[in-house]
């Protein structure tokens, strides 16, 4: 058995914000009682003697439910695996929820890394996001973590925020910086259809910056952060040395196995077999309560899907892939003319038979990973 | 008893119920069972029938006992209906003594009834006008009949009016093609004298001849001989046409049929030669015979350079049945090997491109269609020039021609305005015109025939909303100031992309093509510039920004299904690109600047 990752979707968030397109509604009581049980018996369903090595409780906002319950989850989970072994526990939370056992409470259950979506420092910035918390709650939360325990941390921030410009941008990880986060996650905001962020924007109500200011950000965010001495690791990952690399994410683009629970969630087997969950929650609950898998789909990976995974994905992140082992597990080689052209403009560089983007490269990952399809 | 001939084609606007009128024909005569019938008969090839033209001619003989008692044999002789193909057209019409003109009982006459009416008189067919769709609720049979008198100049007392959908008058039409359609003259005992008005290949058998007996009796084993190629065959099968290929003994004037000789290619043989006898040769041969000459040439050549063995297989194919395709091998530093091919006019070019992609699953692109020019150099020598790539540098020559072609349109006088205008923006000239008839005109003038060749046939129609008909023939060469524009992407000049044209063309031209390539060509991780220009003269220009990035800020939760997804989709779309120099260029930016409204 391989190690793996494990994953809990918790659909739930006191609101939603205006960008976001994920699996979530607002807090419902009855709804929540029954995704409690719902995921209990998923985890007994897919774990089972699973070897877990990481555990990310992601959402909406996982810390909506209390640590009490989150308690008998990890009692669930030590009973059919050994959950020993398991040396990352992420939970992401939300500055604007006030706990009722504190931050604390969290970290007493046993998380021992906690992800706070911090986003913005700026008050307009966090109202156009549709955010519920204020810039200072963002920072009480961190120092709340603090002092309950939580030596691994990670914050997000978004840019490319409709009235954000490059001064606020720099303001924004002037402040992280500041906090001195293990990890500090900055993703350009994406617009998705069916959001009212995307529809405001569409409507010329709120203007996105120009995706030349975007690239400015991007790389404003690599010389502050790696000036003050983070690793930039994955296209929109820093962290405070390799020890605070979010373990569980890597998972994703190393093709590691890991198992999603909760409604919409992907699992992958290691090899060639993707899975997800109904995105239903009402379903989700509903098929979980009879017994039966909340899984809707599955793919099985040809060889050339695993070659553009392992291209596309490697090209994001500071492990970049290597040839050698494309060409053993896959049988292909890249196209060398291509190659040659990225390596030319900056974009990679070659250590040995690995191929490492630069800073720069891992803006053009995907267009790369085309490219390099032979 | 003997049997009555009856030779006679079908003409008519499109969409007018030519085909369904021939499968209600092939049903009343017997001649197809229900069995086998499908819609559509004569129309074999997908294109024809999506597209709703006729490429190839084909023939069918019914048998028919008229009221009178009499057994009659018709021969219906189906046309291709495109300009580009009016020599085949007329070598079918050729073929016949009458023609049913179809007009649509609601649309009534149209412009291409006119045109087609015109060259059934030129050939002194007897036309029988046939009024169809009168089962329509819209039909208005008086209204169509009054412009049958007046506008087309025919006797109302001739027409038949049908329903090709429901049957009805079908049988008085087999009536009035045996009395009114006159039987082929010619004598059975003078030398042989057959016209060869088409020719289609079989896999199994070689190419099957279709001909029509002006004078003389052909026989199976008779050895033949080609009088323009001096060619000789054994005839080893002659026959009619059913609705599949019935063997005889012999056919003799008069009669329409096919022979296979175990010739190989349609190349071989030519529509509109004459068939003789080698041992008692006529003397001379029949009118009209022409070379097939090439109007229009392009350059094929394959997206992917492994594809180049399937297109050269491909193009071999097409050519067994289509003795008016040329080409020859070519290869270009930009698009690498191909074919230079000549074609007999715009549609038949697309026509070639449509078959090959679809019939032979090639992604294609192909260069600007241009038309053949005269070059004189300094050196007093003259060069043909039918591609941009070998046109001399300019400091050589002398002076240089170009074809040009009388042209006439006929349309209702309503659209006299746009027409006109559209002659005098592709370099119109000698322009006149008259009325025809009431409320309608018939402009002719002469036009350089590379102004022609590129989409005027499409302008011609939209503008006159498809009432005008159009029609040319060659009127030789004359001087024009002649410049090539290349089009640079990325400081690299893109050879498919050269045009000739006419110096006041030049600049509209490389400005619209930039615009296109702009429109067209995804943006890369480098600026692009795009530029037009004749020599070292920069005359447009247009830029492509850098992409600053591509990759998507997260990965949502796992879900690396949908991101891999969406990268497939652009992998697919790499395959139909064509590098030049570091640019991928899509295959459809080609044919946007080949295709581009102006």
């Amino acid at each position: 058995m391989k190690p793996a990752g494990l994953y809990v979707h918790v659909p739930f968030c006191l609101k939603k914000c205006s960008y976001c397109s994920f699996c979530s509604i607002e807090h419902d009581p009855g709804m929540e009682t029954g995704y409690r049980a719902a995921v209990l018996s998923e985890l007994k369903q897919k774990t089972r003697g699973a070897d877990l090595r990481t555990f990310y409780a992601g959402g909406g906002t996982p810390s909506l439910l209390p640590p009490e319950y989150w308690r008998t989850f990890l009692n669930e989970l030590g009973s059919i695996a050994d959950i020993n072994a398991i040396n990352e526990l992420t939970i992401e939370t939300n500055p604007g929820i006030v706990l009722p056992e504190g931050i604390q409470g969290l970290r007493q259950v046993g998380f021992n890394r906690l992800s706070i979506g911090i986003q913005s420092f700026s008050p307009e910035e966090l109202k156009v996001l549709g955010r519920i918390h204020s810039p200072d709650q963002a920072s009480e939360a961190l120092i709340e973590a603090r002092s309950a325990g939580f030596d691994n941390i990670g914050i997000d921030l978004i840019y490319g925020i409709p009235g954000q410009d490059l001064h606020r941008w720099e303001n924004n990880l002037k402040a992280a910086v500041q906090l001195m986060p293990e990890h500090i996650s900055c993703y350009e905001l994406s617009l998705e259809p069916g959001t009212p962020l995307h529809d405001a924007v569409a409507g010329g109500e709120v203007i996105k910056p120009k995706e030349e200011i975007c690239i400015e950000m991007y790389f404003l965010a690599h010389s502050i952060l790696t000036d003050a001495g983070y690793l930039h690791y994955e296209v929109s990952n820093y962290a405070l040395g390799t020890d605070f690399i979010s373990k569980h994410n890597t998972s994703y683009w190393d093709r590691t196995p890991y198992f999603g629970l909760g409604p919409s969630a992907h699992s992958f087997n290691g090899g060639f077999v993707r899975s997800w969950n109904t995105s239903d929650i009402s379903n989700y609950i509903t098929i979980l309560s009879l017994g039966n898998s909340p899984i809707v789909n599955s793919e099985s990976l040809s060889v050339d899907d695993m070659v553009m995974e392992m291209l596309m994905l490697g090209l994001r992140w500071q492990l970049g892939f290597d040839m050698e082992h494309l060409l053993e597990a896959t049988g292909h080689t890249v196209n060398a003319e291509h190659l040659d052209r990225m390596i030319a403009a900056g974009r990679v560089t070659l250590d040995g038979s690995s191929v490492i983007p630069t800073a720069l490269g891992m803006l053009y990952a995907d267009g790369d990973a085309v490219g390099l399809i032979n | 008893m003997s049997v009555q001939i009856r030779n006679f084609c079908i003409i008519a606007h499109i969409d007018h119920g030519k085909s369904t009128l021939a499968d209600r024909l092939l049903q009343a005569t017997e001649t197809v069972s229900k069995r086998e019938f499908h819609n559509l008969m004569l129309d074999t090839m997908d294109i024809e029938r999506e597209r709703g033209i006729t490429i190839k001619s084909t023939a069918v003989t019914m048998d028919y006992t008229s009221k009178d008692g009499k057994l009659n044999e018709l021969n219906l002789i189906d046309t291709p209906g495109h300009v580009d193909f009016s020599y085949e057209v007329s070598r079918a019409l050729a073929s016949c003594e009458g023609a049913l003109l179809v007009i649509d009982a609601a649309q009534g006459v149209e412009a291409q009834t006119l045109a087609n009416l015109y060259k059934a008189m030129e050939h002194e067919l007897v036309i029988i006008p046939v009024i169809n769709k009168i089962d329509l609720p819209s039909a208005s049979i008086l209204e169509v009949m009054g412009e049958i008198e007046d506008e087309l100049g025919l006797e109302v007392d001739d027409t038949v009016c049908v329903s090709a959908k429901t049957g009805e008058g079908i049988d008085e039409l087999l009536e009035a093609i045996v009395e009114k359609i006159p039987p082929p003259e010619g004598d059975p005992d003078q030398p042989l004298r057959a016209m060869v008005f088409d020719s289609i290949y079989d896999p199994y058998r070689g190419v099957v001849v279709y001909f029509r007996v002006e004078s003389g009796i052909l026989r199976k084993g008779d050895e033949v001989l080609l009088m323009s190629t001096g060619c000789r065959h054994t005839v080893e099968e002659v026959g009619r046409f059913r609705i599949s290929r019935e063997p005889c003994r012999s056919l003799r004037a008069g009669e329409v049929g096919y022979l296979i000789a175990g010739i190989k290619s349609v190349a071989d043989i030519r529509s509109g030669d004459t068939i003789t006898l080698a041992e008692t040769p006529a003397e001379s041969p029949l009118d009209g015979y022409e070379e097939a000459k090439s109007v229009v040439f392009s350059s094929i050549f394959p997206v992917s350079s492994e594809d180049y063995e399937d297109l050269s297989s491909g193009l071999e194919r097409l050519k067994l049945n289509d003795a008016s395709l040329k080409f020859e091998k070519v290869s270009s530093p930009g698009l690498g090997f191909g074919f230079r091919c000549g074609f007999l006019g715009l549609l038949h070019l697309e026509v070639v491109q449509e078959r090959l992609e679809r019939e032979f699953g090639l992604s294609l692109v192909l260069t600007a269609p241009t038309v053949l020019y005269h070059v004189a150099l300094s050196n007093g020598e003259t060069v043909n020039v039918d591609n941009p790539i070998l046109y001399p540098d300019p400091a050589s020559i002398d002076f240089a021609e170009e074809p040009f072609i009388h042209i006439s349109i006929i349309m209702p006088d309503k659209y006299i305005g746009p027409v006109t205008q559209l002659i005098l923006d592709r370099r119109g000239d000698n322009y006149s015109n008259t009325y025809v008839g009431r409320n309608r005109v018939e402009i002719k003038a002469d036009l350089p025939l590379g102004e022609v060749v590129y989409d005027f046939y499409d302008k011609l129609k939209s503008v006159t909303q498809g009432y005008g008909s159009f029609d040319y023939e060659p009127c030789g060469y004359r001087r024009s100031d002649l410049v090539k524009v290349d089009i640079l992407v990325n400081h690299e000049p893109v050879d498919a992309l050269s045009m000739l044209v006419h110096r006041d063309r030049a600049r509209p031209w490389a400005v619209g093509a930039c615009k296109s390539l702009r429109e067209e060509i995804p943006r890369q991780q480098f600026k692009i510039p795009i530029q037009g220009a004749i020599g070292g003269q920069i005359i447009a220009r247009e830029t492509i920004t850098a992409l600053r990035k591509d990759v998507t800020a997260k990965c949502y939760g796992g879900d690396i299904t949908r991101k891999r997804k969406l990268l497939d989709k652009q992998k697919e779309g790499k395959k139909r690109m064509k590098m030049v120099g570091q640019v991928a260029i899509p295959q459809k930016a080609f044919l946007a600047v080949l295709r581009r409204e102006d």
